[in-house]
Parts: C-alpha cells; structure tokens; sequence
C-alpha cells in the first residue's frame, strides 16, 4: 500500500530560483493493483516516485509505504520496496549472481534464503545461462533482467517503476511490461511512471496524470475517457494538462 | 516466482550495521581490484615495474662507470722538456694518453677542437722552479661542457697530487726533515654505525616518501571510480534504494580506499626493496638494500599509516562525492595532490631528529615517525603526537565525508 499526502518537493536553482517540482501530490495505490504515474518529461513523476523510494525527502507533506513513513523510517520503507528505472544501472564488473548476491546481502538474507531465493528467481527470469557473465558483458535484455532480479530478490510487497522502458527495443520493454503484470498477479502494490500511452492502456488499474508537479486528474482509463469524451489516451491525456491537439 | 513475503522474517534479516558496511567493502573491494587501472596502478607497476626500471637504472650506471674507468683519454703537456719526473708520473697512468703539444696556442685549440681532452702547460721557469724547491703555477685547460673533458681534468688532478707527493717526499728528504713535519695531525675515522643502518640511508630517506605517496593515493582511481564513477554509471540511485544507510555506503567506501592504499604501500615497500636489491649496487654502499625495521617499528608505522590513509581516502571520497563524474573529479584533485606531495618531499630532506613541531602537520608527521623508525631513532612524544593528531585529522575527514553523502544536493547534483 502506497499513500502520498499533499507531497510537495522544491529544489533551489542558480538560474531559476525556488522549483516547486512536486507541488502537493496525493493519491493512493492499493495491493494487486497497479497505479500510473502519467506525465510528460519534467513533470514531477521521477522526484515524486523518488520521494517515496527515499531518495528524496518531501519538502512538505506526508507519504507511507504499507504504513510506514517514508520520512521517519527510510531504511524499513527501502526493506520493502523494490525499485526499478532506467537508470538505476548494474555494476559492470560483477556478475549478474555476484550483482544479486549483493543486494540481497545488503537487505540483509542470510545465505541459505538468499540461494533459494535467486534459484527461484533465476529460473524463472532464465538468467542461469549468462550468471557467471559479467554485466558489462551482457546484452541490454540480460541486463534488463539481472536488474528485475535486483529488485525483486528480497520479495518487496511494494514495487516502484520510474519510467522502465524508457530507451529499451520492444523485446526486453516486453520483458519488462510482462514483468509489471506478474508482479500484480503476485499480490504486490505496484506503481508505474510512464510518458507511453499504449503502456498506460495495457497495465494500468488506476491513473493519476500530473503536470507542472500537480495531480489534474485521477482515475481509471475507462472513467478518465468518460470524463474527457475522448477514446484516444493520447487525446484524453493532451485535453486533461490543457495542451491543444 | 513466490508470492512475496511483506513482513520478512527477523531470522531472514541481519540488522547489524556493521555487516552492511562490510558487505559494501567487500563488494566495493573485489570489484575494485577487477578495474585493470587499479590492478596496474597498485600491483603490477610498484611489483615489477619499479624493480626493473631500478634494475635498467643500476645496469646503465654500472655500466657507464665501468666504461669511464677503462677508457684512455688523450691529453696534452707543453713544456715538457722542463720537468722529466712529471712526464714520467703522466706517461705511467695507463688511463691516460699523452701528446706533447709545443704552445699554449696549439693545446687551447686542441682542447677545444676535443682532439685532446684536457692539457697541462707548464711555463717556461718550470725546471728553475722546481730545481729551487718554489711552488710551480701550472695552468690546467679542459671544457666544462664536456664529460670527458671534465674526467681527463680529473685524472690529471691525480697525477699532479701522485708527483706533488713524490716531490715533496724528495724535497725534505734532501733537507733531512720527517714528513709529520707538515703532517701535524693524521685523521682515521671510525663509523660506530651497523653495516645495516649505513644501508639504509638512501631507504631511510625514500621509503618514508614512496610509503606516505603510495598509501595517500594508491586508492585514488578506486575513490573516484566508486562515487563520481557510481553517479555517471547510474549504480549510485540502484544503491541507494538498497536499505544500507548513506552513512553505512560511505563508511564502506572508505574502508575500500583506505585498504587499497595499504595495499599499494606494502607493494611499493616491496617493489622499492626488490629494486635496491637488485639494480642500484652501482651507486655505492648506501644503496645497498640492507635495513633494520623491526617489529615494533612495523608496528608503529601501521599505527601511522591507517589514520593517515583514511583521512586522505575520505578527502578523495569528498571530491569523489561532489563530482558529477570521475574527469571532473581528477580536475578537482589536482591541487590537493599537491598538497600531498609537498610535505611528503619535505621529509626527504628533514633530519628524522626535527622539531616536535612537525609532529602535528599532517602527512609530513606520518613520513618523520616512518623516518625514524627506519633510523632507529626513538621520540614517544613525537610518535604520540603524531598518532593523535592524525587520528583527529582522519575522523575530521571521515565526519565531511558523511555529512556530505547525506545530502541530497550532493548525490543528485547534476
């Protein structure tokens, strides 16, 4: 379960002055559901998602991962989040067992459960072929792998997706979007920033557009095509952050 | 997959801070030693490198001072029917070949023209002179600007001081008088030093250099490539949704650099000993290799070297921490190299008997206590000093360090 309240994050620039990137954002995600964090590039989706992976502390309002306040607890909100993007790179000189190994150390499984644990997930991801493989070695879909094994190795209930696909070919944004739905089946709170309309219409429960850092409109596809009288999501999308077609 | 597991169990979780750190370093260490610049720059370079460009050194030295000592070098006398014994003493060096020139004229133009290497003119009162028991003037022309100009001055030094010594001998034995006529003192020297402790002169003075440079930035590559090099990759934000604490990131961080910089320390110690072993015999018996370090003494250059590497590593790691990437990280570590250097050559030249001063200028401290562990020189107060004062250094740049990787500005500066 994810909640954020009236999150707000402003950043100071040389140039600019005061940026106000995130300007009171709240909304919901609920367990075995994905929610849509849709928005154009600069629009506060990475500074609100990061926020609530921890990365970022909220200048002002609240966020909770199952409960749990993103700003009083970081490290137990880390403990149970997984956190995917595309930047969120491998170490090119470990392998993809040692790149796992790590992270799962470093969320603390002992070695017995960490074993069981990527055989589980290696087999299912079939990544036993290239383990011993240095990541820097390895093809963008096996990388793309290894960093979905990252996130999923210590089970999180809550995952957050900035942007995953951003910069893939359709083979590994397919492992990908195959992996996002999984992670529904599963049972895990999911929550999912993208600019891609066709990824929108294909994964997610709930929609939340944001624009200039604010929250214009909230709900399911299905309503927000209802409330624009648009079937196109691009269309509904433009009409709803007031852009002209 | 298995359905996930939103309360991880306690027995499945090792909250330990420690374990965390050490799980950083030991990742952070490993991949380190897998980057090939790191692997040349701390292993290969001072274990074999350094030995043989000392190796190549020593076999070139050797081998020119051999050459200079066989080689015959011609030179010039005029006046030399003046005085016989003096042609003699010349004509009896073998190293030299001897031309007997008419004029001052023909030996300047000779010399300079390097046909000879160097002439002695006598004047034309020289027998007279010598015959009255004077002192007799003879001019010396050779060129300063050549080597061999420079040897063939040399030797004919040599040769004067053989027949002054013979002329003198003759010269009071014809007065009846005993050489400590003018010999009233005769100087013999005892060196009380071990054979050990002369060795070690030339190592006293470079190892505590080669030991505070090499432990200071063995780990410099791996400093930058850890936090800049982290940021440019994008593995930094991957790390950093990781549960492990910035502060726990950073202290393993730290821990690698420090480490690597011991590491390149013992391997520069070893290449610098395998190198004097090996190929400066040629520079005389202060560069013989021979030292005295015992065990205390190793242990008290430890105990100097830890403070002393973490706080350079945490310097590297806060330059590290403000780059945006790994090139703008070596443009911001320019000058502080500087730093380093400096006071670290300064205590090549500083008698390992300075003042108590030096004990807490940092870096230089470290190098003097190596200095005198090397000397056998023991000052606890100096020693002391110099622990304490870097111990606050370290733990000053350690607290930068972590402040600065907590802030957000700082780890998303971009």
């Amino acid at each position: 379960m994810i909640q954020a309240i009236q999150l707000v994050k402003t950043f100071r620039d040389r140039k600019r002055g005061e940026v106000r990137a995130v300007d009171g954002v709240s909304f919901e995600c609920r367990p075995g559901k994905i929610f849509g964090l849709l928005g154009a590039n600069g629009a506060g989706k990475t500074t609100t998602l990061r926020m609530l992976a921890t990365l970022l502390e909220p200048t002002a309002g609240e966020a909770y991962i199952d409960g749990i306040d993103v700003r009083l607890e970081p490290e137990k909100v880390r403990e149970r989040i997984g956190f995917l993007s595309a930047s969120t790179a491998l170490y090119g000189r470990l392998t993809a067992r040692e790149m796992v190994q790590y992270f799962g150390r470093l969320y603390g499984l002992t070695e017995d459960v960490l074993d069981r644990r990527m055989k589980e997930i290696f087999d299912v991801l079939e990544m036993h072929e290239f383990a011993s493989g240095r990541c820097d070695k390895l093809s963008t879909g096996q990388k793309q792998r290894v960093s979905i094994a990252r996130s999923i190795i210590h089970e999180p209930p809550v995952m957050i997706f900035d942007e995953p696909t951003n910069g893939l070919d359709v083979m590994t944004s397919r492992t990908i979007m195959r992996f996002i739905e999984r992670c529904r089946k599963e049972g895990r709170t999911v929550i999912f920033s993208t600019h891609i309309m066709s990824e929108v219409e294909r994964l997610c429960d709930e929609i939340a557009i944001i624009h200039n850092g604010t929250v214009v409109a909230k709900g399911t596809v299905d309503s927000l095509r209802e409330a624009t009288g648009l079937i196109p999501m691009e269309s509904v999308f433009l009409k709803l952050v007031g852009e002209p077609e | 997959m298995s359905t996930p597991t939103p309360n991880l169990k306690n027995r499945d979780l090792k909250r330990a801070r420690f374990s965390r750190i050490f799980v950083v370093f030991g990742k952070e260490f490993r991949e380190t030693f897998r980057d090939t610049r790191v692997l040349f720059g701390v292993v290969i370079s001072p274990l074999l490198i350094t030995p043989l460009l000392f190796a190549a050194i020593g076999f070139f030295v050797n081998q020119k001072i051999a050459e200079e000592k066989q080689e015959t070098l011609s030179v010039a006398l005029v006046g030399a029917e003046q005085t016989q014994d003096l042609t003699d003493t010349l004509k009896k060096d073998g190293t030299l070949k001897l031309t007997m020139l008419p004029n001052l004229a023909e030996a300047e133009k000779q010399v300079k023209d390097r046909v000879q290497r160097a002439a002695l003119i006598l004047p034309a009162n020289a027998k007279t002179s010598l015959d009255a028991g004077e002192t007799l003037n003879v001019e010396l022309l050779f060129d300063q600007s050549n080597e061999k100009s420079r040897n063939a001055q040399g030797r004919l030094k040599e040769a004067l001081k053989t027949f002054n010594e013979a002329t003198l001998t003759t010269r009071l034995q014809a007065r009846g008088l005993s050489q400590s006529l003018i010999k009233p003192t005769e100087v013999k020297s005892r060196n009380l030093a071990s054979d050990k402790a002369t060795g070690s002169l030339i190592l006293a003075m470079l190892l505590p250099y080669v030991i505070v440079l090499s432990s200071a930035f063995g780990g410099m590559t791996s400093a930058f490539d850890t936090c800049a090099g982290e940021k440019e990759r994008g593995t930094m934000e991957t790390l950093l949704v990781s549960p492990v604490s910035r502060t726990e990131i950073i202290l393993g961080k730290v821990l690698t650099i420090a480490s690597v910089g011991m590491v390149s320390a013992v391997c520069s110690i070893i290449g610098i000993l395998i190198a004097f072993q090996g190929g400066l015999r040629a520079l005389g018996p202060e560069a013989q290799g021979k030292i005295s370090f015992s065990y205390p003494a190793i242990g008290i250059t430890l105990l100097l070297v830890i403070p002393l590497t973490l706080f350079v590593s945490s310097i590297l790691l806060v330059i590290s921490s403000f780059a945006r990437n790994q090139k703008e990280a070596q443009s911001y570590a320019l000058p502080g190299i500087m730093l380093v250097i400096l006071p670290a050559m300064l205590s090549m030249f500083l008698g390992e008997e300075s003042s108590i001063s030096y004990s807490v200028v940092p870096i230089l401290n470290t190098a003097l206590v190596i200095k005198q562990q090397l000397t056998n020189v023991v000052n606890y107060q100096f020693i002391g000093l110099a622990l304490g004062s870097s111990l606050l250094y370290a733990a000053v740049a350690l607290a930068v360090v972590v402040a600065l990787f907590n802030r957000e500005e700082i780890l998303f500066r971009s």
